[in-house]
């Protein structure tokens, strides 16, 4: 008994888990399966266990299954394969589990575990791996091989990806073009820098200047393709783009050195308009490599510190959802999301879609079919076997489709409708200036007009909000706060009004004293905790939490009313559990506490008493807010602390026993005065948070996600709320900040370039420029992350 | 003066052979992950035969 116990707690060397079941042993290391023992020794032989050294437990849990049969099937595997040459096959796989250094070492030395595999390369930033393989294995085994050392591909039959690829690729070749001819057209110039075309031979002016034309043409036609096919966009659907002044100006410049060139009146400007689309792809390359930083970081670092309670052997524990696989069965209790596809294995499953499809009418799925990630249960818990890894980029998107949230115009908007604005101010600067100089010197008009259309660009507009509020969006993820998108922190700094939820916000969550006061037999207790394993109220987990050592029982008929109780049949018997008012008792006098009443078959059985027991951080947190902002709490349980809180918020801004549609007419109300934040559990106050201007939702340890809030904040966090918005308000204020700068910029170049003398090649170079000045104020001058840390 | 247009042609046939190995490597794929060679350079291992990361 002594041993079995010991052994339970022994944890895989590899991954991490408990070990369980027959004793793997290597050395005096312990694994929990095959799969990792044989990446253990894989390492071993390679002297590579600093993988070991470098983080805890690394690896990947490997999986065994049979779910890969059908890439036995032909066509399925043709459409997979790359290529298949004889005996040689190629294939490349997405793998979402790739994560760190470790990975890449695995990965690449596939070749020693199956003689089969040729080789192997990794592209880590867009988790890849290309296999070359040849007859010893079938697609199907090198699969099985992969998800059983714990890198299961996840295998799509389409192939959005490759067109992503191809058109990255294209930029670099525009590039590489440009950047080929402006050079030597620069250098077919040189006699005309210098001037000293007068004494050569009149053959060598022209071929230099046919030449020069020769090589503008790729550039012309093809590296700036983009800015036409965005222009003929725009002119098709009759919106003005930023592209379509500059597309004006390419075609005004190289339109009037061609003609010159041909008709031999001039030497025309294509060194000026090369360069100028050399910079101008420069600046896009860029952009391109800023937004791929940035969303790689919200893919693979900022991961949501939600978790999913994972069934395993009959145990339950809490497991981040990153670390979930395909196989784990979970368990979804009442009101929570489902994290990713599966099959109902047990328990009934009637799911709410309302996040993924708008429609809130629960379906109802019996066992053996399959639910889609995003669906809420509605109704008893329900045990499913997942059938796909999870997917944060899909949990991200569905946070971000949610539309039941009014549309929110901010900065972007702002900058966005200015934008528009300014390029037709643009067209017409432009044109003036050509007309003003039409008449004194036409090839001054022509470098004027050009000029004024490239340097007038709002693009540095376009690109300062995106970098710095992505950026603060990482800063805050790494702080404990994870918010939605970018606009989110034009809301956070905006608000005026705080309303607090007292329940796992004001509170701490499962730290609730509890005081026993009831009459309840063994069996008695195991059925109230059968019932309470359903509900997520944070009242029905302490009392979960309370009979830790009891176990669970089928239940029948469960049925929860929000901030009442809940109520299920067992053996029978009808069992009540939740306020006074609900069981049906007068109410109590007892204000000091929260209760929680039991009835079975209509007697009563006695109560529970609660007591709060607050955030240690409280205290500071609300005197600082009190400052700044109007405080209001509303809570669903009955007013016995009205006393103590009487100290953080006023008297008329106290609202208790209030049920979830209390709070969301209370929210509605003050919406209509004030910019409303709402912070709450996200559970029973969902409305509210959905109506709010901002809803934060705190999230403990073993969270569940709720796609209804703004911003999901961390329970540990919460003491760092006050320098949460202060440092959102600074965010808000660096793109002010930029937005004079570009300001400044554009006017000082503009009254340069309208007077003609500006070259457009100098235009050119002061464009990226300004946004490059922009990205690195932003950065620099970017609000430093201690001033989140900062405890004061 | 002929030698000009002979020394420009020549100069042209030079940096189009650099073009032409930029587009090279942008088609073999050199520009798509630029972390993973750097790790795995540093990794102590038997000397890779192959270096073709064509993927076609």
């Amino acid at each position: 008994m002594v041993a079995e116990e010991k052994k339970l707690k022994v944890k895989c060397y590899h991954c991490g888990d408990i070990c369980r079941g027959n004793e793997i042993r290597l050395d005096t290391k312990h694994f929990c399966c095959h799969g990792c023992k044989i990446v253990y020794e894989l390492l071993q032989e390679n002297q590579m266990c600093n993988y070991y050294d470098l983080e805890q437990t690394p690896g990947n849990k490997a999986n065994d299954s049979n779910e890969y049969a059908f890439l036995e099937e032909e066509s399925i595997s043709n459409s997979i394969l790359n290529f298949k040459e004889g005996d040689i096959s190629g294939v490349t796989f997405y793998i979402p589990s790739i994560h760190c250094t470790s990975c890449i070492w695995l990965l690449e030395n596939l070749q020693k575990l199956h003689a089969g595999i040729i080789q192997t390369q990794i592209q880590f930033q867009k988790k890849k791996l290309d296999i070359q393989f040849n007859s010893k294995i079938t697609l199907r085994k090198l699969v099985e091989l992969l998800a059983s050392i714990g890198y299961a591909p996840l295998i799509t039959l389409n192939g959005k990806e490759v067109n992503n690829q191809t058109a990255n690729k294209s930029l670099y070749y525009k590039l590489g073009i440009a950047g080929f001819c402006f050079g030597n057209i620069m250098m077919l110039s040189m006699p005309e820098y210098l001037s000293v075309f007068d004494p050569f031979n009149g053959d060598i002016k022209v071929l230099f200047t046919f030449l020069s034309l020769l090589l503008a043409l790729p550039v012309f036609l093809y590296s700036a393709s983009d800015y036409f096919s965005s222009a003929y966009r725009a002119i098709k659907t009759r919106v003005v783009n930023i592209d379509l002044p500059i597309a004006l100006g390419l075609t005004a410049a190289f339109t009037q050195s061609a003609y010159e060139i041909i008709s031999s009146t001039g030497l025309g400007y294509l060194d000026s308009l090369t360069g100028l689309i050399f910079f101008l792809l420069i600046g896009k390359w860029y952009q391109a490599k800023t937004y791929a930083a940035l969303s790689f970081d919200r893919d693979y670092k900022s991961y949501f510190p939600l978790a999913a309670c994972r069934i395993k052997d009959g145990a339950q524990s809490y497991v981040a959802l990153q670390d979930l696989k395909p196989g784990d069965e979970l368990l979804i209790r009442n009101e929570e999301i489902i994290p990713a596809d599966g099959i109902v294995v047990e328990g009934r499953a009637s799911i709410d879609y309302s996040f993924v499809t708008g429609e809130s009418r629960p379906i109802t799925k019996a066992v053996g079919e399959l639910i889609f990630a995003g669906g809420k249960q509605k109704g008893t818990s329900l045990k499913i076997k997942l059938h796909k890894p999870v997917s944060e980029s899909y949990l991200t998107q569905l946070w971000n489709k949610d539309s039941s949230k009014p549309i929110f115009s901010g900065l972007e908007e702002f900058t966005n409708t200015f934008g528009k604005y300014f390029t037709v101010a643009v067209l017409l600067i432009s044109l003036c200036t050509y007309l003003y100089w039409f008449g004194k010197d036409q090839s001054t008009a022509i470098y004027a007009a050009v000029s004024v259309l490239i340097i007038f660009c709002p693009c540095t507009l376009a690109l300062a909000i995106p970098f710095c509020f992505g950026r603060a969006m990482n800063i805050l993820g790494k702080n404990g706060l994870y918010i939605k998108n970018t606009q989110t922190i034009e809301k956070l700094a905006n608000n005026d009004t705080i309303v607090f939820d007292k329940t796992g916000t004001l509170t701490v969550a499962g730290a609730t004293k509890i005081d026993d006061d009831t009459v309840l037999t063994e069996s008695e207790k195991i059925f109230i905790k059968s019932i309470t394993a359903h509900s997520t109220h944070p009242l029905s987990k302490a009392i979960y939490d309370f009979y830790k050592d009891f176990s669970t029982c089928a239940l029948s008929n469960y049925r929860e009313i929000v901030s009442k109780g809940i109520e299920a049949e067992i053996d029978g018997k009808r069992i009540k559990i939740g306020s006074a008012e609900y069981i049906g008792l007068a109410k109590t006098s007892d204000h000091k506490h929260t209760s929680v009443h039991i009835q079975i078959d209509g007697e009563y059985k006695g109560c529970y008493r609660f007591t709060n027991i607050y955030k240690p951080n409280m205290d500071k947190v609300l005197g600082k807010l009190n400052k700044n902002f109007e405080l209001h709490l509303l809570s669903g349980d009955n007013d016995a602390e009205k006393g103590y809180l009487a100290q953080y918020f006023n008297t008329e801004r106290m609202h208790f026993s209030q049920t979830p549609h209390d709070k969301l007419n209370y929210v509605k109300a003050l919406n209509h005065r004030h910019k409303v934040m709402m912070i709450g559990d996200g559970l029973n106050d969902a409305g509210a948070l959905r109506h709010s201007y901002c809803g934060v939702s705190i999230i403990e340890k073993n969270g569940s996600f709720s796609p209804a809030c703004d911003a999901m904040l961390e329970a540990d966090s919460f003491d760092r709320l006050p320098n949460f918005i202060r440092f959102a308000k600074a965010c808000v204020n660096r793109v002010y900040w930029s937005i004079a700068i570009f300001m400044i910029y554009n006017f000082t170049g503009l009254y340069f370039a309208a007077q003609g003398s500006l070259k457009p090649l100098v235009a050119a170079i002061l464009m990226p420029m300004s946004s490059v000045s922009v990205v690195i104020f932003v950065s620099i001058v970017a609000p430093r992350l201690e001033s989140i840390n900062k405890k004061s | 003066m002929s030698v000009i247009i002979l020394l420009v042609c020549f100069s042209l046939l030079v940096a189009g052979s650099f073009l032409g190995a930029f587009l090279w490597a942008i088609k073999d794929g050199q520009y798509e992950d630029e972390l993973s060679p750097s790790v795995r350079m540093l990794f102590e291992n038997e000397i890779k035969e192959t270096t073709n990361t064509n993927n076609k």
